[in-house]
């Protein structure tokens, strides 16, 4: 099976050209239906179907019985970032030295670099869109993921799901071993419950299991 | 069990997880860079929840961090992504085995071998996260001065992809036409990648790149 996960321009017709499986993370549900409907458009001008690729958009997941314990445990993640390492991975992020910014500043516009073009895209409209200042900045590019907001679901995987627009997830999972064993022990019984989630694997292979055509074969 | 409406499970993972604060978490093993025995209980758990496949992602140096930073992050390297799978898969029955391979470095046989081979080892559960490398630290790894450029690492539009028969893996469109010889300094090298038909220039100039001269000694 083939998996893609840049988002530039070459990223996505690379994906449109090849990928099966493709991973993204987007800032906004409009962005997302945007990414979305690029890259099957384009596997769509390409021949393809649309539906021999799947996309799964990142979710970063903290399971907590309640909101209010979700939203401390993830403080006290982010309260364990050390800055220096922080700044590094933000740097990492623009393609530029983060560390020369004035922390309490917003953070500023950077040239496009060699290194990855989407993550530094996404950082820069996050920044700007929320006026974000340098040192809360790192965290601020790894949110829980979107969803509808309804009822009672203690679970935003649920939450999501329920918004009927989700299919595919890429599970950032938060820390380890706890978050994990959370997710497997508290949600995934929760998505099975409400027939969203398999019990059984469909299948014996990748493809199989993620509702992917077996390629021709083009040599005999 | 099938239909628009069912939920596909992927994780990402990195081995102490993706957060850089993780490690410091109660009861986190922060040995978990180097240590199997926690990878395999982290699979063994994701394939009880029916996760459609678990991702490792990687990266071809250590992160380009000053040493301060690095010292105080949750994962600086890891296994080898191709060794560890080819383990994990020995101790799962189901779930996806997805590594990441870059083609900005390695010629398409390499690729393609060692996908084919994880992919039999696990009985068809190999997925191939297609990459570049941005980390320009990598290129040093590789006898490289300077990293090569963004739009050179992808391929060009025109390519294809086309895949062989059992394990869904891409092969070459056209006979083998990789000329790939080592970049020495000074010289300008290119290589044609027969497997997307990219053709990759490999710049090895004297002078150090500028992302490499903010990553300090």
């Amino acid at each position: 099976v083939i998996v893609q996960a840049g988002a530039s321009e070459a990223g996505r017709q690379l994906a449109a050209e090849t990928a099966e499986a493709v991973f993204t993370a987007q800032n906004s549900i409009a962005q997302a239906k945007q990414f979305y409907a690029d890259v099957k458009g384009r596997m769509e001008k390409l021949g393809r179907a649309r539906d021999h690729m799947k996309i799964l958009p990142a979710c970063f997941v903290v399971v907590g019985e309640t909101m209010e314990e979700a939203r401390a445990k993830r403080a006290k993640l982010d309260s364990l970032v050390d800055y220096a390492n922080a700044i590094a991975s933000l740097s990492i992020a623009l393609g530029a030295d983060a560390s020369k910014f004035y922390p309490d500043g917003s953070l500023p516009d950077t040239p496009e670099t060699n290194q990855g073009k989407s993550a530094r895209e996404r950082a820069i409209a996050m920044a700007q869109r929320e006026n974000l200042t340098v040192r809360p900045a790192p965290r601020r590019l790894r949110r829980p993921c979107h969803g509808r907001y309804a009822e009672d679901h203690r679970r935003r995987d649920g939450r999501m799901a329920d918004g009927g627009r989700l299919r595919r997830v890429h599970h950032h999972v938060p820390y380890l071993p706890g978050g994990l064993d959370d997710f497997v022990g508290k949600v995934v019984p929760e998505l099975q419950r409400r027939g969203i989630f398999r019990h059984e694997y469909e299948g014996k292979t990748l493809r199989e299991n993620l509702g992917l055509p077996r390629p021709r074969n083009r040599f005999f | 069990m099938s239909g628009s409406r069912q939920l596909k499970l992927g994780a990402f993972m990195r081995p102490a997880s993706i957060h850089t604060g993780a490690w410091r978490y109660p009861g986190a093993f922060s040995d978990a860079n180097f240590n199997f025995a926690h990878q395999k209980r982290f699979i063994q758990t994701l394939e009880r929840g029916k996760f459609d496949a678990y991702f490792m992602a990687d990266h071809l140096a250590v992160l380009n961090m000053r040493i301060d930073a690095l010292k105080r992050s949750h994962t600086a390297t890891s296994f080898e992504p191709f060794t560890l799978l080819s383990a994990l898969a020995a101790v799962t029955e189901r779930i996806g085995l997805v590594a990441t391979g870059s083609t900005t470095f390695d010629a398409p046989y390499h690729v393609a071998r060692r996908f084919a081979s994880l992919d039999h080892i696990g009985n068809g559960r190999a997925g191939w996260n297609i990459v570049t490398t941005s980390n320009p630290d990598a290129a040093l790894n590789f006898g490289l001065t300077e990293h090569v450029a963004h739009d050179e690492r992808y391929p060009a539009p025109a390519s294809s992809t086309t895949w062989s028969p059992a394990c869904g893996i891409p092969g070459p469109t056209t006979p083998s036409s990789a000329t790939w010889t080592p970049a020495s300094t000074s010289i300008r090298k290119s290589f044609t990648c027969s497997t997307t038909r990219a053709r990759i220039t490999r710049s090895a100039a004297r002078s150090t790149s500028p992302a490499r001269s903010r990553a300090g000694p």
